[in-house]
């Protein structure tokens, strides 16, 4: 029976769907559950699902388990499961997907706020054309931990004083095709 | 000789230092670096993970500006050559991810067909100005010195063209030009933590707490990276936790340009020391560096 429900769930997973649909997803249905992403991740031990679980989760048709599991944002872009995976799955891109579409479907966690400052980067990169830090940081701050503010004060000012935190947000020469090609980037749902 | 500079964001902020050492390195080596007119932010592992289109439309507006010059674009950071490297990959590829980046691209007056060479600085060091060349421009070499080569994470992975990516060299052979002798490490390749020094704390610290005690192990006197994010990152997690042995100094954490130019005889102020986040390492390569003189002039 158990095993019966296993299929149908896989038969009616569009998460599985989707993810074997993108162009980096498309050996997710190879993978082995040996391991070897969550014994090579260097956060994995600090992680509730470690990348196999994660894995196993989207199998089993665990969509919003999945979208609302810390894992991805967890993740720190270090690739050592892509290039460590004998199945050859694109590990690091199948998570940066399942944050985009934990983001789409609003299934972020509160427990995290990683998806917050990722968003304000975005929209600080959308406006100015290139990072600034002060902006973020500031920003980021306040909005989620007002009391880590005052002791990040300190390593600030010193980064102000050495003149390596910018006060003023860089300008683009050409804002305005910027600001078309970033219009016409945001339509795209991908 | 000219070639394309893109520096990526930090370079113009927490790594003003990376720049500074690299430019002061650069014009000893009668190389010119023109920056990259009005480039944009790579997108970097953050933007991919809100918008994917976006993110290589971001990466992608730099190839187009860089495409007329026709010559190769060269970056200091790991993230902003990955980033770069990874839109030429997907953008010659098919499927409609091409497409739509087209129609953005287009939608500012801008089209790319690819073409764009994308060079990490480091490689560059290595191949294009060669171990001889640096050797050659040494003026004080640097024996004695114990330098951790840590490389981090994405200048190695996913993509490691230029070297082996589970046990790379280059950094040892630049270190090796100096006169300095590089130390062995286990964790050279282990991730700093990245973004979660700041979203997450707990876990970003803790990455990089274990790579420095790895490197305190190894007898190392200093640390350098090719990597704006790791050197901030190491330097920061010594800063917060003050975290260096009771009595004893933190360990430097330096840009390779800077250790570069050491070598080359170039002052500190003109290598951007006075811009690094720890406070007192210069004293501690200075007095290291005041040792090495007394041991070969004694």
């Amino acid at each position: 029976m158990e095993r019966q429900a296993l299929v149908e769930a896989e038969q009616q997973n569009d998460l599985l769907e989707q993810i074997a649909a993108l162009p980096e997803g498309e050996r997710v249905l190879s993978c082995l559950q040996c391991g070897t992403c969550s014994a090579t991740c260097p956060v994995a031990p600090m992680l509730e699902h470690s990348p196999r679980q994660i894995f196993a989760m989207v199998r089993a048709g665990m969509r919003t388990e999945v979208l609302r599991s810390l894992t991805p944002w967890m993740c720190s872009s270090c690739y050592e499961c892509t290039v460590n995976c004998p199945a050859q799955i694109k590990i690091t891109e199948i998570m940066y997907a399942l944050k985009r579409t934990a983001i789409r479907e609003r299934l972020t966690t509160d427990e995290s706020d990683v998806h917050r400052f990722y968003k304000l980067f975005t929209q600080i990169v959308c406006k100015f054309g290139r990072i600034h830090e002060l902006l973020l940081l500031l920003k980021y701050m306040m909005l989620r931990h007002p009391v880590g503010l005052l002791s990040q004060s300190l390593v600030g000012l010193r980064m102000m004083s050495t003149g390596c935190m910018r006060i003023q947000p860089h300008k683009l020469r050409n804002q305005e095709s910027f600001d078309r090609m970033v219009e016409k980037a945001l339509t795209f749902e991908e | 000789m000219k070639y394309l500079y893109y520096p990526g964001c930090s370079q113009k902020g927490t790594s003003r230092s990376y720049e500074e050492s690299l430019f002061a390195v650069l014009s000893k080596l009668d190389i010119e670096f023109e920056e990259l007119d009005d480039w944009n932010c790579c997108g970097t592992t953050t933007v991919i993970s809100v918008n994917k289109v976006l993110s290589l439309t971001l990466a992608a507006r730099n190839l187009a500006l860089a495409r007329p010059t026709g010559l190769p674009l060269i970056t200091p950071c790991p993230s902003c050559w990955l980033s770069l490297t990874k839109a030429n990959m997907v953008l010659s590829e098919g499927g409609t991810l091409p497409e739509k980046v087209a129609a953005a691209l287009a939608a500012g007056g801008l089209t790319y067909d690819g073409g764009t060479v994308v060079r990490h600085l480091l490689e560059f060091f290595v191949n294009e100005v060669g171990i001889r060349g640096i050797e050659e421009s040494v003026k004080a070499h640097l024996t004695g010195l114990r330098v951790a080569p840590y490389y981090g994470c994405q200048l190695v992975r996913p993509y490691a063209p230029y070297d082996d990516g589970y046990d790379p060299q280059n950094l040892e052979k630049v270190i090796e030009a100096t006169g300095a002798e590089p130390a062995a490490f286990e964790v050279k390749t282990a991730c700093c933590g990245g973004t979660m020094m700041t979203t997450r704390r707990d876990v970003g610290g803790g990455m990089s707490m274990k790579i420095l005690r790895n490197i305190r192990e190894a007898g190392a006197d200093l640390v350098v990276t090719a990597c704006p994010l790791c050197q901030l990152n190491l330097e920061l997690v010594q800063y917060r936790e003050n975290s260096w042995p009771r009595g004893g100094d933190a360990l430097p954490i330096l840009n390779i340009t800077q250790l570069i130019g050491l070598a080359m005889g170039i002052s500190r102020k003109e290598l951007g020391f006075s811009r690094l986040l720890l406070p007192g390492v210069e004293r501690s390569i200075i007095g290291k560096q005041q040792q090495m003189a007394e041991a070969v002039g004694g």
